[in-house]
């Protein structure tokens, strides 16, 4: 049985199958008229839950640029929504599109875990029927379920056939801090043990940088209407484009990232102090795109992971190829 | 290449030069058509490195850690 590592964040969906990487938007719409009369458009995807076009929904950037409406969640309970399943369902699929069993490696918010788990394991577990561009598929799955920034510190002492590669790091006291789209969860762990009480989710994630960041564009630029995951490219490159030209809109970014980035600071050092006490730290998640390296400058053993948005699925993956192993 | 130097050969001591003027040229083709074959392979190793994680030796997991990991997913 294979092993997918899937990682569906508020932002951005995930998702790991060996070296196989699949990573788009969290966003799902419906596809418009001409697509459902004449088909698919190029490189389009549309999934379809059920009987009939009110399910079908074509997913991530795709949904970005052409849907007239699009959807995204940043509930707790988006788990038991059809967006949440769509995305499931379009990750696996460009994974291994012609279906099968695998095994389910994914993750829950700290704070979630413990309440969640045994729904999230209900919805993953069992038969999948759905069709991609009309084409039938059925998934059995399996699942795991873990912390979500545990994902991460499995990124770091596993490799991708399931192996430990860094002994010393797994007796170690490691610290987390995974910048989410909703959410900024901190792990703590010691010898891969979870120290509950350094370790919570926060309501804090990339979304309130770029909410802040659309209402200073929309207040400067009046005439602008930019979609939420636009807001997100012009936060990352701090650039926009306004009248075919490239603007610096680095005086309406950085006020908000450092902003958010001293309330993220302020929330660890109330658990870890000064963060003497743990050996490494790492900063993961889509976020860390955005503000990880300022944060990792307040802890002079914090680094940036390499890939962050995609460490928690890799890391999945890998906890998946471990487990396997026992 | 080949061809120029076969132009040159109207003299009869140029032409006495000839085959070996051949013989040195076709050497050194072989040995360049020699050295781009190991530079593809050496290229084709490189790519598969850079596309893959190094090989790890396999480490033996702590009992306390694996038992730790073990209970981290459920």
């Amino acid at each position: 049985m294979k092993t997918i590592g899937v990682d569906i964040g508020y932002y951005a969906t995930k998702a790991v199958c060996g070296k196989k990487v699949v990573t788009f938007p969290s966003v799902a719409g419906t596809p418009n008229v001409s697509q459902l009369v004449h088909g698919v458009g190029d490189g389009e995807t549309i999934i379809n839950l059920g009987i009939g076009d009110s399910y079908k929904y074509i997913v991530g950037r795709d949904a970005i640029l052409k849907s007239r409406s699009t959807e995204r969640r940043e509930e707790r309970e988006w788990i038991t929504s059809h967006l949440w399943k769509v995305l499931f369902y379009h990750a696996i699929s460009q994974l291994e599109p012609e279906g099968g069993e695998f095994r389910i490696v994914t993750g829950l918010p700290v704070d979630y875990f413990s309440s969640d788990h045994v729904m999230l394991k209900k919805i993953v577990e069992g038969l999948h029927k759905f069709a991609v561009n009309d084409k039938r598929l059925e998934l059995r799955l399996s699942s795991i379920v873990t912390m979500q920034p545990f994902g991460a510190v499995c990124n770091e002492i596993l490799s991708f056939d399931g192996n430990l590669k860094n002994k010393s790091l797994s007796q170690s006291s490691i610290g987390v801090i995974d910048i989410g789209g909703k959410t900024t969860n901190i792990l703590t762990v010691d010898q891969m043990a979870d120290i509950g009480a350094q370790s919570f989710s926060t309501d804090t994630g990339g979304w309130d940088i770029v909410r802040a960041v659309k209402t200073s564009i929309q207040e400067k630029f009046f005439d602008y209407e930019l979609k939420d995951h636009e807001v997100a490219e012009i936060v990352a490159s701090k650039t926009m484009k306004r009248f075919g030209k490239d603007v610096d809109v680095s005086d309406l970014v950085e006020p908000v990232t450092d902003s958010i980035t001293r309330e993220i600071v302020a929330l660890t050092t109330q658990v870890w102090g000064n963060a003497s006490g743990l050996d490494k730290i790492f900063i993961s998640g889509g976020g860390a795109n955005l503000i990880g390296e300022t944060i990792a400058d307040e802890f002079p053993h914090a680094v940036v992971v390499s890939d962050p948005e995609v460490a928690n699925a890799k890391g999945y993956y890998k906890y998946g190829k471990f487990i396997e192993k026992i | 290449m080949r061809k120029g130097i076969t132009s040159m050969g109207n003299s009869s001591k140029k032409s006495s030069q000839k085959p070996d003027a051949l013989a040195v040229a076709q050497v050194f083709i072989d040995e360049l058509r020699t050295a781009r074959e190991q530079l593809d392979r050496i290229e084709s190793k490189l790519d598969k490195l850079l596309d893959s994680e190094p090989e790890v030796e396999k480490v033996s997991v702590d009992e306390e850690v694996l038992s730790n990991m073990l209970k981290a997913g459920v």
